[in-house]
């Protein structure tokens, strides 16, 4: 469905992952997108991400030694490199095959991850249009629940 | 004429109301247990945020009384907002508030208080005694339990797959270890020390409950997260620390995906590089250490595992240099050629880790 080159592959397909939590479970969502009405209601949303300051390698890897003691456990406080445990961590992926430079085929993509406690603002307001919109992408009996 | 004392003990806690009227009505036959409580209550009070005192009576008729921490619970409720903390509604020495998870994560944080407290010595999770502050009822449907940094968190669930995150006390004493591990060997999340922090809050919330229900390595389940799944899940729980990898297996989930041997070691660049799934091998290395002593799992497994988390272990710790940590504290505390040694030993081997020594 989501590969090839014809007329009605998708504009745009986007794929949330959300891993980690207590139970260590990944869970999944998609959204494929084909007709140009959808995709322009789309791309403000894609397009408001800070998609470079949230790529994989632009992430802290949440371990920065936060220091123990009082300071380090503010209530609320769990952004990246604090002592948050157990949230959910998020990978977005989009391809887009009408970006400068992409075409059928050949789109676009982009990848960024981004802990539960910092998905606020353009971020959460994508992966919950997700969430909502898209299908849910079982795991299945036969696969693990883990992306290997 | 005995004198107060610090000591192990279960059951009684004793309200503040109670000890009021002990320090202020105390028949003079009862002197020390009068001025333990005014102890309790006033002189402590800079040092110890809450205390109990215990009272018996010793083989000779002398009143014994003991001075002990106690947890200072606070507990709120998020009513269905992602919003940290909500509102009150049960602070220590409250009664119980009716509702199911808020005295669910009351009754877990005392189970969890009382583990560190009466087996290692430990006050609380900064051993300086720490409120204990948990929020129930986050979010709507959410499916998840954690530790901010500075509470401990609890979702609803969302009815279809997971059931409330209060429900096990191996979850509550799960994110309190988080607290533990936080102050103590602050292993970063992140690859095998996110795993081993992982672990580490697994071995602890296991034996929360263990000590809580006073099972043997034989009568424990070993599962963590035991009827938070819904019963139209096929699963028992979300982990397994004695088989990791068989506590569920679900036509929408998928198989419980954690590995229980080196060899299977997944590389994965979600969760945190996969903290929740490879801390499979270390809870097994512990699972088997445990059984291979026998009796409470708490006793001295547990024990050697506390003293490597409050011993020098480098915050980047992978499993290696954590196994190597462990028979260092079994050799420490029990002698180098004790059968703790090689209980650990054989631990590490169980799941593909050779051991030796640092020291
Ligand atoms: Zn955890």
């Amino acid at each position: 469905m989501s590969s090839g080159s014809s007329d009605d592959a998708p504009r745009l397909v986007l794929v949330v992952a959300r891993s980690g939590g207590f139970a260590g479970l990944t869970r999944r969502w998609r959204v494929e997108v084909r007709d140009e009405a959808d995709a322009a209601r789309w791309r403000p949303l894609v397009d408001a991400c800070p998609w470079e300051a949230s790529a994989p390698s632009a992430v802290p890897d949440s371990s920065g030694p936060a220091s123990p003691g009082p300071g380090a456990s503010a209530p609320g406080a769990s952004a990246p490199g604090t002592s948050a445990r157990d949230g959910f961590v998020y990978r977005i992926s989009l391809a887009d095959t009408t970006a400068p430079g992409a075409r059928p085929g050949a789109p676009q993509e982009r990848t960024a991850t981004v802990p539960e406690s910092s998905l606020d603002g353009p971020w959460r307001a994508l992966v919950e249009r997700v969430q909502d919109e898209g299908q849910a992408v079982p795991a299945g009996r036969r696969g693990s629940a883990v992306e290997r | 004429m005995a004198r107060p004392s610090v000591g192990y003990m279960r059951r009684g806690i004793v309200p503040p109301y109670l000890l009021s009227r002990i320090a202020e009505q105390a028949p003079p036959t009862f002197s020390v247990a009068a001025e333990a409580a005014r102890r309790a209550l006033t002189l402590d009070a800079p040092l110890r945020t809450r205390a109990r005192l215990s009272l018996s009576v010793d083989e000779t008729d002398g009143l014994v009384a003991e001075m002990l921490d106690a947890p200072d619970r606070r507990i709120h409720d998020a009513q269905n907002r992602e919003e940290l903390p909500g509102v009150i509604v049960r602070r220590e020495g409250e009664e119980p508030t009716g509702d199911v998870a808020a005295d669910e994560a009351y009754d877990g944080l005392g189970s969890t208080f009382a583990l560190f407290s009466e087996v290692y010595g430990r006050n609380s999770i900064d051993d300086a005694g720490l409120r204990l502050d948990g929020t129930v009822h986050y979010g709507r449907n959410y499916d998840n339990a954690f530790w901010d940094g500075g509470r401990m968190v609890f979702g609803d669930g969302d009815g279809e797959i997971f059931a409330r995150f209060t429900g096990s006390v191996s979850v509550i004493g799960h994110e309190l270890a988080h607290g533990v591990t936080q102050y103590t060997a602050n292993l970063v999340y992140q690859g095998q020390p996110g795993a081993l922090n992982e672990s580490v809050s697994d071995v602890f919330g296991a034996l929360v409950e263990q000590y809580l229900f006073s099972q043997d390595v034989e009568q424990a389940t070993w599962l963590i997260g035991e009827g938070l799944f819904t019963p139209q899940v096929e699963g028992r729980a979300l982990r397994s620390m004695s088989a990791p990898g068989t506590a569920y297996d679900d036509d929408v989930l998928g198989r419980d995906p954690q590995p229980g041997h080196m060899r299977d070691y997944i590389d994965t660049v979600d969760d945190n590089g996969g903290v929740h799934l490879n801390s499979g091998i270390p809870n097994r290395a512990f699972y088997l250490t445990a059984v291979a002593l026998g009796g409470f799992a708490w006793e001295r497994a547990g024990q050697i595992w506390y003293d490597t988390i409050t011993a020098e272990l480098s915050p980047t710790a992978d499993f290696a240099a954590f196994a190597a940590a462990t028979l260092d504290a079994a050799a420490q505390r029990y002698g180098e050629d004790s059968e703790e040694v090689a209980a650990v030993r054989g631990g590490w081997n169980g799941v593909g880790i050779d051991v030796e020594r640092q020291q």
